[in-house]
């Protein structure tokens, strides 16, 4: 059998590795770079592929959420439900939760290869030399804040940006910003309650400047926010990938905690990534794509792919191989080992939203409306009904039926 | 002796005939390929019903972009981008182009290529570049965004300025161009006309004015045609500052980005094709007042006769 597959440099080299232990089956591969191929992105591609009625990928990973969502729109005819060729039991191990975006009336349109849940990363070596003890409400996360803007001026404990605004702070609140209703609804309500409590909560953390609002990949945040960074709500990987290899601040000093909670509420996390494996219902043996994603996914091998991978496998027997293989490599990074924390928080992401939910850019509608209210100092609370607005707006013209 | 010149002036005429063809044809063929061609497929598309199989003509697809949240707001962009870049574009073009000639030498010949080496970097790099010029920390320019009291790079880039930083950007990549085009023009002038001029009393700066602007004129007309062609497409800018997430800018800001969205998110390849056609009849209306306003192919003569 020979399958195309479209994936980065990251994932590549499993699917080759893959192939080289399975003899009946030839992968033809499609190498994705910045998220593209030849200037098209996987939606795209599927596009201009529908278009001439030949030539879909057979296999695709998807690192952007939002394009598993954008694949199952009615009018692609792109995925296949693989829920009759992944076993049950491969289905169980799963996290509770950690499949759910995969999961649609009964069928299963991807495995996951990894969870990027955010966590509350905090400077431990600042922290203790603060005296400060790190809060485990939000409550308390708004009162260490003030005393922050008080006592250190110039440090931060987050971020409001487009991306962490939402994913970081509204989501873990259950602000229902996009949750799915049928085939074809979508609910969006970010005028409720669970959305107001935490604009209210973070606004005068805004005002006092102890919430950044810039973007945390800008050329200028690495000398100007991160090495006066106290804590940030911010996904799994930030450590690794922010803190280490983009800011370049310094080993042992960094550890994860879970996210704040709301009174009597579990410590409800969002999610910032976390890549996926579809089928193209092209594919000329979904049964063979099936097993390959299905070893990707999930191989528990030692030196199986999800054992050397630098993400958090979403796969929960995987996840102490892993662990014990260095984390990734970043181990030695941090202050206090964190894989307890991941484990804690995979099983924490609030299933009302999700980046997969939407085929639009919900960061961008979100740092329109109420990033740039915060950056020009005005009230987060009144532009909520804005961001309302935008997201309503478009998933409308993305074919959905909004309801409030 | 009449009829020998008849029969030579005749068969002159057609011998010469087949060469103009022979110089238009790799012109023509691409034009067709790249131009025509897509422009017959955009305007099929844009009439077709893209629900049903059959062919039926509809304006469904036109209606459903006008209908779009972001239509207006597009085109808003759009036009004050033009407004904007346009004449700015003229002035600084002509301005450089005339300092440049009056006094010639070879520091003009070193300027001529600083004026031009922007425009030699590809357009998406120097949006790049330009991206960190917004960023008030790590700005070369850092002291002035300073003043205004802009901090950082959200304060610069969104909003009512996005059209100024488009501009920007667009006048640093596509000015240098010109200038030196304009520049060839201006040493194009005849020396006689200038020797003239000088011996008349002219000085420099009526030299500029009176003598040199008027016979260079039509270029100005010739620049802005080409440059609402290529403004009323504006794209790669606003895209790479949107999907860099620097600033807040929309990802449907001008009209072919939403044409874009409409093609390579939706799947709608009518609807795009619908606000292509809109985009190339405003700019063919625009280009079309230019030259009559200008009477941009009118003959010295005719204009003489007038």
């Amino acid at each position: 059998v020979t399958l195309s597959v479209w994936a980065d440099t990251q994932r590549m080299p499993g699917f080759q590795a893959y192939e080289k232990s399975h003899s009946n089956v030839h992968i033809n591969p499609i190498t994705v770079s910045g998220g593209a191929v030849n200037g098209l992105t996987i939606v795209q591609r599927v596009l201009l592929d529908n278009r001439q009625n030949s030539d879909w990928p057979d296999i695709a990973f998807l690192g952007q959420l939002n394009d598993l969502a954008a694949l199952q729109r009615p009018n692609m005819n792109y995925l296949a439900d693989i829920s009759n060729y992944v076993p049950k039991s491969v289905v169980n191990n799963y996290p509770p939760g950690v499949l759910a975006l995969c999961q649609r009336d009964g069928k299963l349109y991807c495995l996951r290869n990894d969870v990027a849940a955010n966590v509350l990363w905090y400077n431990a070596t600042l922290m203790q030399q603060f005296g400060y003890q790190v809060p485990s409400t939000w409550s308390e996360y708004q009162q260490l804040g003030l005393k922050v803007a008080k006592e250190h001026p110039g440090y931060t404990i987050g971020n409001l940006n487009g991306r962490y605004g939402h994913d970081a702070y509204f989501w873990p609140s259950q602000c229902a910003e996009g949750t799915p209703v049928g085939a074809n609804g979508i609910k969006i309500n970010t005028t409720s309650q669970n959305c107001k409590r935490m604009a209210e909560l973070l606004q005068p953390l805004v005002d006092a400047k102890v919430i950044a609002t810039d973007d945390p990949w800008s050329a200028s945040y690495p000398q100007k926010v991160a090495p006066k960074l106290l804590m940030m709500p911010a996904a799994n990987w930030f450590a690794a990938y922010g803190f280490k290899d983009t800011y370049k601040l310094p080993e042992k000093q960094w550890a994860a905690a879970n996210m704040p909670t709301w009174p009597g509420e579990k410590a409800w996390t969002g999610e910032e990534g976390g890549g996926v494996y579809v089928i193209s219902k092209h594919a000329s043996s979904i049964k063979a794509a099936a097993d390959l994603i299905t070893w990707m996914a999930t191989d528990t091998s030692p030196n199986g792919f999800q054992a050397s991978q630098p993400t958090y496998p979403a796969y929960g027997p995987a996840v102490e191989l892993w662990a014990k293989n260095g984390e990734g490599t970043y181990g030695s990074y941090y202050a206090k080992d964190p894989a307890d924390v991941f484990g804690q928080v995979a099983k924490l992401i609030w299933p009302g939203y999700s980046e997969g939910n939407v085929p639009y850019d919900a960061d961008n509608a979100f740092a329109l409306t109420m990033t740039a209210t915060a950056a020009q100092g005005g009230s987060l609370v009144e532009s909520l009904p804005k961001w309302q607005q935008r997201l309503s707006d478009l998933a409308s013209a993305a074919g959905y039926q909004v309801s409030h | 002796v009449p009829e020998i010149a008849e029969r030579f002036g005749f068969g002159a005429v057609k011998r010469t005939q087949w060469h103009p063809y022979l110089f238009v044809a790799p012109y023509a063929l691409f034009a067709a390929i790249f131009g025509l061609v897509p422009f017959i497929y955009a305007l099929y598309l844009s009439l077709r019903d893209e629900n049903s199989e059959s062919y039926r003509l509809t304006l469904d697809n036109f209606l459903a972009a006008a209908h779009d949240f972001r239509f207006i707001s597009a085109y808003q962009n759009m036009a004050s981008f033009l407004l904007l870049w346009l004449p700015t574009l003229v002035v600084v073009v002509f301005l450089a182009a005339l300092l440049l000639e009056a006094r010639a030498g070879a520091v003009t010949t070193s300027l001529r290529i600083l004026y031009y080496l922007p425009g030699a970097i590809a357009g998406s790099a120097s949006v790049l570049v330009w991206l960190f010029m917004f960023d008030p920390p790590v700005s070369p320019f850092g002291a002035i965004w300073k003043l205004l009291n802009w901090q950082d790079v959200n304060q610069v880039v969104s909003g009512g300025h996005i059209a100024l930083v488009v501009t920007l950007i667009a006048l640093s990549t596509g000015a240098g161009g010109w200038i030196v085009i304009l520049f060839g023009a201006i040493r194009g002038i005849s020396q006689d006309i200038i020797d003239a001029a000088r011996i008349d009393g002219c000085g420099l700066l009526r030299l500029a004015w009176h003598i040199k602007l008027p016979l260079i004129r039509r270029y100005a007309a010739f620049i802005l045609i080409l440059s609402v062609a290529s403004g009323t497409q504006v794209f790669a800018e606003p895209q790479i500052i949107y999907s860099t997430h620097i600033g807040f800018v929309d990802p449907a800001w001008s009209p072919n980005q939403l044409a874009y969205i409409y093609a390579f998110s939706y799947g709608r390849f009518g609807v795009s094709a619908a606000i292509s056609i809109e985009v190339l009849a405003i700019a063919l209306v625009l280009a079309l007042i230019l030259i009559l306003r200008t009477r941009f192919y009118s003959s010295e003569l005719a204009r003489a006769s007038d």
